[in-house]
């Protein structure tokens, strides 16, 4: 695995912010807004490219290749030959793609009237990927998924499809995305940004905040990883998606696409709903959103409620890698059996029929499950074993 | 699977139980890009008018842009047999693929954001810019409560939606998944394009793999959607097929520049992967290919052609498509849907060079091929 969010670039800075309740939310300084301040967002500290239209990189494609390679890393795949690296594969997620750098193209043409298209090289949300498969070598399937905020969790969902089916052995499978104006100003547009941070399942909340980073897992099939001996962290053993076809932005209220995926992915694991220890739930903070996903975890585990926290106050919604980034706390929950606080949390929503995790704790984490829900509906969870 | 076929994606027998596809106008027009010296302009294929889908009311989508328009028209085609009789909408999944997304949309928000400082962002505009805004607003205009997924990766966006849509029905999560492949166009992308000579300068439509290849100057955008609903064998009798995905394949190009083609491993991807589906290249009554008027790729594709017919003994019976909609990341999904035409009701309704070896008649399967600047290449074998 591998990540990068506002609490770190590594796998242990991410985790003993966890551990110790550091939040990422802080300034917005990465460009200038007059947005600057007036809420805040987990912003990447350093090593990552501006928004300067020159840059070689996008600063989206700087965190999946950082993440990317920490992941290759990590799994021990740079021993493998030439021949088994052409079986080796990449699903990213990502949404903003390179926006930054086509911000900067625009604003010259529209403010300086200076056309240098030159930006525009990073647009397309695939770079990043194309970008790391050659750098990494992977000669496998290469394949961008871009679902909204539910992206990181089809991103893996997709991967696990392509294993299924023996496209590939081995799949780098994630999200990235950064800050950009585009996003900073379209969430404050639909009046869903919380100006003191976002407080997920509280009955006081006022919205979220965005983040930016990445996070990448190494999947593969288990005769491969034994074969190789390969530490396995966890199994992915289940995943499903959902459409609420109900509106473009706002959530079905009960929640009903949310706990068909949560129901489906769980059936495809085999996994009666109280074997679950702990939910990893989307919980933006808004309004609507934490109503809709509460009443689907309520539906869904009834009595057999399991732990339950967002980390979103930790990372910020970082979009496309949320899924990603928070399918690797489940992961890290597992490994260290230990679960993160819903940080933020001062007055537990009463129209929430579950207490989320107030304190990062010990606690029996076996089976984990991670839900995403993205614009227009669209709903994803998977679900993750101890080995 | 053969070495040479490593890193490709394949799905194999794939019901098709209807399609429908929204093409640009017939002839080229000239569209205002972004210049600096002035009024500039450039030839692209435009759906001056996107027709409203059967069955939803033109009020609700009057706020989408061009490219969720041209979807959900294609979409409400290739679903109308389904949708008189959806019991389970939450077993019809979406599967989209789009190279550029909602670049109208997104236009819209960044112009106005940029203008005003920031002032008034318009949330319209913002909830439309997500790629994903396709697939949620054919999920609401028709009502389907299955996995909906998003994929943009250059040229292949809607082979890997389709092979997507395969794997869901393959893997039992769904009764039908709706394939779909759209692009609009963008004056940006015309800019990018012309900096970069993509495009030829007089709004005459496109004649691929002329005769004059070598005197083409290039290639014209276009725009459009088409729309395919898979359905798994179990779910729908055998008269609601209309066609039948016999094999997809797509992967990386050996080459990384379509001038470095290999045309004799090119016909040796594609024969190999018909020989897996228990064929021969003799078998195959007709190819079609994406070539889109560029003298480099048509010059792949006549290279291509050759080896094939070299290897059938006879010349192919072949035609093109991109005379209709010109070229966009997802023309794939437009030239499947010729394909599929062509099976129904002949091959006068494509034209190429080598029309006077097409026979008259209909034909039974047909090939569809495609090479990609960007380093890939796909091919669909469909039949009746």
């Amino acid at each position: 695995m591998g990540i990068v969010t506002a609490l770190g670039w590594s796998l242990d800075d991410n985790w003993s912010a966890l551990q110790n309740h550091v939040e990422g939310l802080g300034k917005l300084t990465l460009f200038d807004s007059p947005r600057c301040g007036l809420f805040p967002v987990a912003q990447v500290k350093g090593g990552a490219t501006a928004c300067d239209g020159s840059a070689a990189r996008s600063r989206t494609c700087d965190f999946a290749l950082h993440a990317a390679r920490s992941a290759f890393q990590n799994a021990n795949l740079a021993s493998l030959p030439k021949p088994r690296l052409a079986k080796v594969g990449i699903v990213l997620g990502v949404c903003t793609g390179g926006m930054l750098n086509t911000e900067h193209f625009l604003t010259q043409l529209l403010k300086n009237h200076i056309l240098d298209t030159s930006p525009l090289r990073h647009h397309c949300c695939s770079v990043s990927v194309n970008t790391v498969a050659d750098s990494l070598g992977i000669g496998g399937p290469r394949c961008t998924v871009s679902s909204a905020c539910a992206s990181g969790t089809e991103a893996i969902a997709v991967a696990c499809d392509m294993l299924a089916t023996e496209q590939a052995d081995i799949i780098l499978a994630g999200g990235a995305d950064s800050l950009t104006r585009l996003t900073v100003n379209g969430f404050c547009s639909l009046l869903v940004v919380a100006p003191d941070g976002c407080r997920p399942f509280d009955a006081n909340r006022r919205g979220m905040n965005l983040g930016e980073g990445a996070g990448v897992l190494v999947l593969e099939r288990e005769d491969i990883a034994i074969s190789r001996n390969a530490h396995i962290y966890a199994h992915v053993e289940g995943w499903a998606g959902a459409s609420d076809a109900f509106h473009e932005t706002s959530p079905e209220p009960n929640g009903d696409g949310i706990r068909r995926a949560m129901a489906q992915a769980l059936q495809t694991a085999r996994i009666d709903p109280c074997r679950v220890d702990y939910i990893n739930a989307h919980g933006s903070g808004t309004i609507d959103n934490d109503i809709a996903e509460g009443r689907a975890i309520e539906n869904l585990f009834a009595d057999k409620m399991p732990l339950i926290s967002s980390t979103k106050r930790f990372f910020g919604h970082t979009l496309a890698a949320a899924g990603a980034i928070e399918a690797i706390v489940c992961v890290l929950a597992i490994k260290n059996q230990c679960v993160p606080a819903n940080l933020g949390l001062i007055q537990v929503d009463p129209a929430i029929g579950f207490s989320p995790v107030r304190c990062t704790a010990p606690a029996k984490v076996d089976v984990a499950l991670s839900n995403s829900v993205g614009f227009g509906g669209n709903n994803s969870a998977i679900v993750l074993a101890r080995p | 699977m053969n070495q040479e076929n490593l890193n490709s994606m394949v799905i194999s027998d794939i019901d098709v139980t209807g399609f429908g596809y929204v093409c640009p106008d017939p002839c080229p027009q000239n569209i205002n890009i972004p210049s600096t010296e002035g009024q500039k302009s450039c030839p692209a294929y435009v759906c001056s008018k996107v027709p409203d889908a059967a069955g939803i009311d033109p009020r609700k989508t009057r706020r989408l842009g061009r490219v969720q328009k041209m979807a959900i028209a294609a979409s409400s085609e290739a679903l109308k047999h389904l949708l008189a009789d959806c019991r389970s909408p939450e077993r019809v999944a979406i599967s989209v693929g789009t190279g550029l997304g909602a670049t109208g949309q997104t236009a819209q928000f960044l112009e106005n954001m940029i203008s005003l400082d920031e002032r008034q962002p318009k949330p319209g505009c913002f909830t439309n810019s997500v790629h994903n805004s396709i697939a949620s607003q054919i999920a609401l205009s028709f009502g389907l409560k299955g996995e909906a997924h998003t994929f943009t990766q250059d040229a292949v966006s809607f082979e890997l939606a389709l092979w997507q849509a395969g794997s869901i029905l393959q893997l039992g999560r769904a009764d039908h998944a709706l394939a779909c492949g759209a692009d609009e166009i963008s004056p940006y992308l015309l800019c990018y394009g012309a900096e970069h000579r993509w495009w030829r300068a007089d709004a005459v439509p496109l004649s691929p793999m002329a005769e004059d290849v070598d005197k083409q100057s290039g290639t014209i955008a276009g725009e459009g959607a088409a729309a395919f609903l898979l359905s798994r064998r179990q779910a729908v009798p055998e008269t609601k097929r209309v066609a039948r995905i016999v094999a997809m394949s797509v992967g990386p190009l050996h080459a990384h520049s379509i001038k470095n083609i290999d045309a004799k491993r090119e016909a040796g991807f594609i024969s190999r992967t018909i020989t897996q589906t228990g064929r021969t290249i003799a078998d195959i009554e007709f190819f079609l290919f994406g070539a889109n008027g560029s003298p480099i790729l048509d010059a792949a594709y006549l290279a291509v052609a050759e080896e094939l017919s070299s290897a059938k003994g006879c010349d192919i019976p072949c035609g093109v498509f991109k005379q209709f909609c010109g070229e966009y990341c997802t023309a794939s999904a437009m030239g499947l849907a010729f394909a599929l035409s062509v099976l129904h009701k002949g091959v006068s309704i494509v034209t190429g060079k080598t029309a006077e070896n097409v026979p008259s008649d209909k034909v039974g399967n047909v090939l569809l091929y495609n090479l990609y600047d960007a380093g890939y290449h796909s091919m669909l074998l469909v039949t009746l």
